[in-house]
């Protein structure tokens, strides 16, 4: 059925709307993973020359 | 699907195309982040790649369509495309080992980047770097880069000419980059429409990505972009 849907001539639209309704789904039901730390990046100071 | 895309691997690195893709998109981030004053990593005072993945994307603008751009436009061009469609391969088969190989490509122009990580961590002050928050960024970066590839093959499968593709598929991908942002910011959507309308754009995905937040529906976004484009092909292939 799946076969037959992709190779008739509304699937384009059909899978348009199903995308849609993926990322809204996806947009409700949502989990994030946080890579991030707090740390100090800043460089460290010139030498000073004179 | 493997096959397809060996011989386009074999394609891409037999002549000079895979390496200079390679050696310019290395050269490009070098000249910008070491070399020109505006925009250099030492003036910044930060050790973070910020400015490296603010950069990346307008270079992979115009180096996708680059890859991509003889796809399926050389195919269609020297009649090559008929014989491969008496190979026992679908369309979706020849679409998908045509795209797994220009992914490919585009993780061997991304890995060499590691290097800046490096760089950076050498510059910082105590040795810290935000390494999961780069991590997310690469993430972000590839899945950029695999969207362009989607977006680029569509648009070498609608034309026979290389350089017409090339045209096409840059225009595409900085629509969709940065179209839906340049949209949102006129005074007629602010205040009411604008952050749903910079919602549809690619990077509005690739910044959230790009802070080290992997989210679900960043990723469900680029997945979708890259299924929807490649759909596209095979269907503009299977009415050919």
């Amino acid at each position: 059925m799946i076969k037959k849907l992709f190779n008739s001539k509304a699937a384009l639209p059909v899978i348009i709307v199903l995308l849609i309704a993926i990322n809204w789904l996806a947009a409700v039901f949502h989990s994030r993973i946080d890579f991030t730390n707090e740390k100090d990046l800043r460089y460290p100071a010139p030498p000073n020359l004179c | 699907m493997l096959s397809i895309c060996k011989k386009e691997l074999h394609q891409f690195f037999s002549n000079l195309t895979g390496y200079i893709a390679i050696i310019l998109f290395l050269l490009v981030n070098g000249l910008f982040l070491f070399v020109l004053k505006d925009s250099n990593l030492f003036d910044f005072g930060y050790a973070t790649l910020d400015k490296f993945f603010e950069l990346a994307p307008w270079i992979l603008i115009f180096l996708v369509p680059a890859l991509t751009m003889r796809s399926l436009s050389e195919e269609t061009r020297s009649g090559t495309f008929e014989i491969l469609r008496t190979k026992p391969l679908s369309c979706w088969q020849i679409v998908s080992g045509k795209y797994l190989s220009v992914a490919v490509v585009l993780l061997f122009v991304i890995v060499p980047t590691f290097v800046y990580i490096f760089t950076i961590k050498s510059l910082s002050a105590t040795g810290n770097i935000d390494s999961g928050g780069i991590a997310g960024s690469y993430l972000g970066l590839f899945l950029l880069a695999a969207v362009f590839a989607a977006i680029s093959l569509c648009c070498s499968g609608f034309t026979s000419n290389a350089v017409v593709a090339f045209l096409i598929s840059t225009f595409a991908c900085l629509l969709l980059y940065f179209g839906f942002n340049a949209v949102s910011k006129l005074p007629v959507f602010q205040g009411s429409t604008d952050y749903y309308i910079e919602m549809l754009g690619i990077d509005f995905h690739y910044r959230s990505v790009s802070r080290g937040l992997l989210d679900s529906r960043d990723l469900i976004y680029f997945l979708s972009l890259i299924f929807l484009f490649l759909f596209i092909t095979e269907k503009k292939l299977q009415n050919r």
